[in-house]
């Protein structure tokens, strides 16, 4: 799932959702030339694109040692990019799950007008460009914005401040949570909920004692995913950010300014953080599915 | 607790699903609504549970206006087709969730919940699978315990939304006979949605016969499978051979058969449509002097208690096939074989005029 790095060695998360599923292949019997061939083709082009790229990023950022590696991810100006993404992240995730849960929630039990609307617009963010995103918000919120002048009156700065790419981590991370759970919940049905309320339970208790349950791996996994483009998000962050050392750089903003200063050791040793995220999400994932397939065939 | 519908109405776009009923519920009886689907039944039963809302009409609780009173107060006991299980739970759980999730003040101690809960999957006799999850219980199993959950929290009314429906021919037959001795035990008042007709009569105090958002007809079992008020209820209750003739002045002629009809003695030359049970047709191997309808034997099934036979009357261009259910004795009798000619007639027959339409 992770694709090689491009945009000042950025890596980065795709976006693909996909329902886990048990495999039953038939017997169908192709020559052991044809099979050979192919398994030869997809290895070579996971090597050369995915594990070659990956392990570049390792070897780069160790290839003056553990303490030039060190030192370039417990630099000031790195722990405060490492500071900053993960507080974007906190919160933008939290938002996120509990628009989330009420979107999916209303999508999925719940038939009112503009429910399409809905829809498309949770899909929006995947489909407009992270830049354009960004260069969304600098038109509301910037200098010459439509609530510039307002803002800077009232001495409140969003755009290349932390507001700003907290703002734009939110816009791109939208989809994820709820994306995941729609179809989830849609499948579970209401008589589940409709029994509860019958039985006297209240909304809050039917959230929490029949929704909620239903839907914790489903919930897991949208977060983790959810999580993983919060942390790697460059484009829509990059716009807002403003590059400002220290204070507005996310980590994947500071391996590009490294990059671009032939700080390579640096560059790629505070890149490896990134690959490592994406490993570890990437085994929390897998693990994730499994416990949902488990839960299917039963 | 007696049930009261007033000119209840309900409309899904522009779908009717109810168009002003008025139904009465006694207190403590079984009554069964049945229609095919898309008749209403269903939405009807969510109404009364408080899922649904009527566009216009009340719902009274014991004469008392209960139209807009939420769910959670109507104090209902509500079963699923699907039983709608809560699938995180175990099956005590599930049965103890009705009393664990009341105001602390009203909420019984731990100890008489699992009293009551024991006590309840004795009753639908499951008390073994307590600590079982949904998923591991078979369908007729789910059933029983989406039974034992509603009764926990000791509704007022209990409604059965397609009880039997997702269930196998024999599970369905063991727990309909178990659900009518559990309700003469209980005495409580109860309503159940059903499209299948045995079902109904068989468990039934009542049968609501339903179709396209109206009720048809409202009687105990005998009466509306012996006494059907319209050609709907005729067709749909058991099977029935169809005739179409005319009626004049207290006589019909049907398939060529003139028959007396004093309680159609008004008719002026009408069209008409005849029904007649299989049992209800007469089949012998002679004329016997009174008119009958000539017929072959195409199909014997002597499968079971009695025999059906398969007869075909009329010719190539005319031939209409005639179902008759007589009992084995008589089939010994008459010792038919396929393909054999013999003379059938009416004993007891349905007629509806078409007042609507002249004959022509």
């Amino acid at each position: 799932m992770v694709d090689s790095p491009s945009q000042g060695n950025r890596i980065k998360f795709m976006s693909i959702t996909q329902s886990p599923h048990t495999f039953t292949a038939p017997q169908t019997q192709e020559a052991p030339w044809a099979r050979w061939v192919l398994t030869g083709l997809a290895l070579a082009f996971l090597s050369l694109f995915l594990l070659l790229p990956l392990a570049a990023v390792f070897s780069e950022a160790l290839k003056k040692g553990w303490e030039v590696y060190l030192a370039a991810i417990t630099e000031p100006d790195a722990l405060a990019a490492i500071q900053l993404t993960l507080t974007a992240a906190a919160i933008a995730i939290p938002l996120n799950l509990i628009f989330g849960i009420a979107a999916a929630w209303a999508i999925a039990k719940f038939e009112f007008r503009g429910k399409s609307i809905l829809i498309s617009l949770i899909d929006l963010p995947f489909s407009v460009s992270p830049v354009v995103a960004g260069l969304i918000y600098m038109l509301i919120f910037g200098l010459q914005g439509w609530l510039g002048p307002w803002l800077r009156e009232h001495d409140i700065s969003i755009i290349f401040a932390v507001p700003g790419i907290v703002l734009a981590t939110i816009f791109v991370t939208v989809p994820f949570i709820a994306r995941e759970l729609i179809p989830l919940m849609q499948a579970q049905g209401t008589e589940e909920e409709e029994a509860a309320i019958i039985l006297g339970a209240s909304g809050w208790q039917t959230l929490w004692y029949i929704t909620l349950p239903n839907i914790k791996w489903g919930l897991l996994y949208g977060t983790i995913l959810c999580n993983a483009r919060a942390m790697g998000e460059f484009g829509a962050v990059s716009v807002v950010s403003g590059h400002i050392r220290g204070l507005t750089n996310t980590l994947s903003l500071h391996v590009e300014i490294l990059y671009n200063e032939y700080n390579f050791v640096a560059a790629f040793a505070v890149a490896s953080l990134l690959a490592l995220l994406a490993l570890v999400t990437l085994a929390l994932k897998t693990f994730v599915e499994s416990r949902v397939a488990q839960k299917i065939s039963r | 607790m007696s049930i009261e519908i007033r000119n209840l109405s309900r409309q899904f776009g522009s779908f009717v699903a109810l168009h002003n009923i008025n139904l009465q519920v006694n207190p403590g009886e079984l009554l069964a609504l049945l229609g095919p689907s898309g008749s209403g039944k269903t939405t009807l039963l969510r109404i009364i549970a408080g899922l649904e809302t009527a566009d216009s009409g009340q719902v009274l609780f014991n004469q008392e206006d209960s139209t807009t009173k939420h769910v959670r107060d109507r104090h209902v006991g509500f079963v699923f087709q699907h039983y709608a299980l809560f699938r995180n739970m175990t099956i005590f759980e599930n049965v103890a969730f009705g009393l664990r999730v009341r105001p602390r003040k009203e909420r019984p101690s731990a100890k008489e919940i699992t009293r009551r809960v024991t006590e309840l999957l004795q009753l639908v006799q499951l008390d073994w699978l307590a600590d079982r999850y949904p998923h591991q219980l078979s369908g007729g199993q789910r059933q029983r315990i989406a039974l034992a959950r509603a009764l926990a929290v000791e509704p007022s009314v209990l409604l059965l939304d397609e009880p039997f429906g997702a269930l196998d021919a024999k599970v369905r037959k063991e727990l309909r006979t178990w659900l009518r001795k559990l309700h003469d035990d209980m005495h409580m008042t109860s309503i159940f949605v059903t499209h299948d007709q045995d079902e109904a009569l068989e468990v039934a105090d009542r049968v609501v016969v339903m179709n396209r958002g109206h009720i048809e007809q409202v009687g105990s079992p005998n009466e509306v499978y012996e006494k059907p008020a319209n050609p709907f209820v005729y067709e749909f209750l058991g099977h029935v051979n169809l005739f179409h003739g005319r009626v004049h002045h207290g006589q019909a002629w049907i398939s060529g058969l003139k028959i007396d009809v004093p309680e159609h003695a008004a008719a002026e030359d009408l069209n008409a449509i005849a029904y007649v049970r299989p049992h209800d047709i007469e089949v012998s191997r002679t004329i016997n002097g009174e008119p009958a309808l000539a017929a072959h034997v195409v199909h014997i099934l002597s499968i079971g208690p009695v025999v059906r036979l398969e007869l075909v009357h009329g010719d190539d261009l005319t031939q209409r096939t005639i179902h008759a259910t007589i009992s084995k004795e008589r089939f010994r009798e008459l010792q038919l074989i396929k393909g054999e000619q013999v003379f059938v007639k009416p004993r007891r027959l349905a007629l509806f005029p078409n007042h609507d339409q002249k004959q022509e």
